[in-house]
């Protein structure tokens, strides 16, 4: 190996631990912080390790601010919505993709359309729509318009259009309704894909923030992101006690990432090669 | 077969009623509401409620913290979005360029904050700029330099937004190049080194033209992205100082759920899906557009 060719290597590997660095250093710190007592919290010289490290900011957090509720809220609506997604996309992007019907152009263009719409422009009339059934300050209210989400359906249609369609086609000759057809045949053929979506989903639903903040009023409703930005504008001078609430709303996250990093990351890639 | 075309249209129903009635008619619905001067008064009551045709969309235009917010918006995008390119593109390569084993590894390091609540990041960053015990100014304080107060003043918060904004999305873009990478034949670098091509041009020459395609993709996820910027001011900064960093979406939620001006938010609405839109047609009928086509 050349010089050259050695100084270029060590400079990548440099520049990576460097970007590494820079990226968990945050997250890092504020979990750090977390564990800190209020003088070493907000002492003149950062302190960049809890020296003597204490739950009570963790305590005070779950007890006084109650963040389990919140964790509790996020965890339903975040698991429904996933599940709700994965069923509607399934279907869906199968159909699009294999099932031959009158309107299925129609339909795959509205999805496309569907996707290029910013849903955060959509809460106006969407509150409206809700507030006149009674359903503000319902789990419904967050989880019906995210699954609605256009971007499953696109990924799973992409997936079983790589899928041959002779395997299918087969089936269909030998008499198996579509029901069945889709049960015992499809479902296990796109199980990764769906996978992937149902991961994706459920981070993007932990994640949001715009429309829960507005559907989600009383307190007792509210899901994590919303109510650590509530509890932020009362006690942002708290910096311990803010820190352990958003590292216990950033760690599920990080956590089920790292579990199905496999998965989440297929969806990434999918969404970037679909049309 | 009969059969089949109607179980095929059964098979997306679900789908085609939750996008009708949580995305169509919402869409329809915040065009109507653009159109009349639905404000506190029509929510006591609908006799208030007049169409107005086009006057929203008139006083948005001679509206300064509209023009304002616009601009905001499109700062983020248009510093935003290039370094986060960069940056994806960047870190990518670098990946692609090491040993196997380590790759995983600085994978799921880089993409970490991808997956982490805007509303938690946002408060890490702002004890992180902290002008009293903010690591950052420590360190800028210890190198020597000057430590400004990133969330105080007009200038430098619309950055440190567009830092936290690139800081945290960089890292999407890295898995979708880094995945377009692998998909470059390596018998196009095989025939290059041969024909004695260094490094450089190898990158400028196979790397980048190839991944133009996936570039242009990505600009449009990112553009599409940031030009939704809201939680990151809503926490850091309210949308301050001075209104320097209330982005369109922000200025939408204000008027909207905090004055009850539902007709004046709807056109900020309308606008901001306009310009999404424009910015869809124009990638793709441009070169570096998707599949090139």
């Amino acid at each position: 190996m050349s010089l050259q060719n050695r100084t270029l290597r060590a400079g990548t590997y440099l520049g990576l631990a460097v970007l590494a660095g820079a990226t968990l250093f945050p997250l890092l710190w504020v979990t750090s912080i977390a564990l800190m007592r209020a003088p070493e919290a907000a002492a003149g010289t950062p302190s960049l390790w809890p020296h003597h490290p204490t739950l009570v900011n963790v305590i005070n957090i779950i007890s006084r601010q109650h963040l389990g509720r919140y964790f509790f809220n996020s965890m339903v609506v975040a698991a429904t919505t996933m599940a709700l997604s994965m069923l509607v996309a399934g279907s869906a992007g199968y159909a699009l993709a294999r099932v031959e019907f009158r309107g299925r152009r129609l339909v795959s263009w509205l999805v496309m359309l569907g996707v290029l719409i910013p849903n955060q422009a959509l809460v106006l009339p969407l509150f409206e729509m809700f507030r006149t059934v009674h359903l503000v300050n319902h789990y419904a209210a967050l989880v019906l318009p995210a699954a609605a989400n256009p971007v499953g359906i696109v990924l799973v249609q992409a997936y079983m259009r790589g899928i041959p369609a002779e395997i299918l086609d087969a089936a269909r000759i030998d008499g198996a309704s579509e029901w069945r057809i889709y049960r015992s045949i499809v479902m296990p053929l796109m199980a990764p894909m769906l996978a992937a979506v149902g991961v994706l989903i459920f981070v993007v639903s932990w994640n949001d923030f715009m429309w829960p903040m507005i559907a989600m009023q009383q307190e007792s409703m509210q899901t994590l992101p919303v109510a650590l930005a509530a509890i932020d504008r009362e006690h942002y001078q708290d910096i311990g006690l803010m820190a352990a609430g958003a590292t216990m709303t950033m760690l599920p996250m990080v956590l089920v990432f790292l579990a199905s990093q496999r998965y989440y990351l297929r969806s990434v890639i999918a969404g970037s090669l679909t049309d | 077969m009969t059969r089949k075309h109607s179980s095929g249209a059964l098979f997306v129903l679900p789908a085609l009623v939750l996008l009708a009635v949580f995305v169509f008619i919402p869409l329809i619905g915040v065009f109507g509401l653009s159109l009349t001067d639905f404000d506190v008064y029509s929510v006591a009551n609908p006799a208030n409620l007049h169409l107005i045709g086009a006057d929203n969309y008139w006083h948005l235009l001679r509206d300064r913290q509209a023009w304002q917010a616009l601009e905001t918006t499109l700062v983020v995008v248009v510093v935003g979005v290039p370094a986060t390119l960069l940056l994806s593109l960047i870190s990518a390569l670098m990946i692609e360029s090491i040993a196997e084993r380590w790759r995983g590894l600085f994978r799921t390091a880089l993409f970490v904050p991808v997956v982490c609540s805007t509303v938690a990041i946002a408060i890490s960053w702002r004890y992180l700029l902290n002008t009293r015990f903010g690591l950052v100014n420590h360190v800028l304080g210890l190198l020597g330099l000057r430590a400004p107060d990133w969330l105080g003043s007009p200038h430098l918060a619309i950055l440190a937004i567009t830092i936290v904004v690139v800081w945290k999305g960089f890292g999407y873009g890295m898995i979708i190049v880094s995945a377009a990478r692998k998909e470059i034949p390596d018998e196009l670098y095989d025939a290059a080194r041969i024909e004695g091509a260094g490094v450089r041009h190898r990158l400028l020459r196979i790397t980048v033209p190839m991944l133009a395609p996936t570039l242009g993709l990505l600009a449009l996820l990112d553009v599409s992205g940031y030009w939704q910027l809201f939680a990151e001011p809503y926490v850091l900064t309210q949308g301050g100082p001075l209104g320097s960093t209330t982005s369109l979406l922000l200025l939408m939620y204000e008027r909207g759920f905090r004055w009850w001006r539902w007709g004046a938010a709807s056109a900020i609405a309308m606008a901001l899906t306009a310009v999404m839109w424009l910015f869809a047609w124009v990638q793709r009928h441009t070169r570096a557009g998707w599949r090139g086509d």
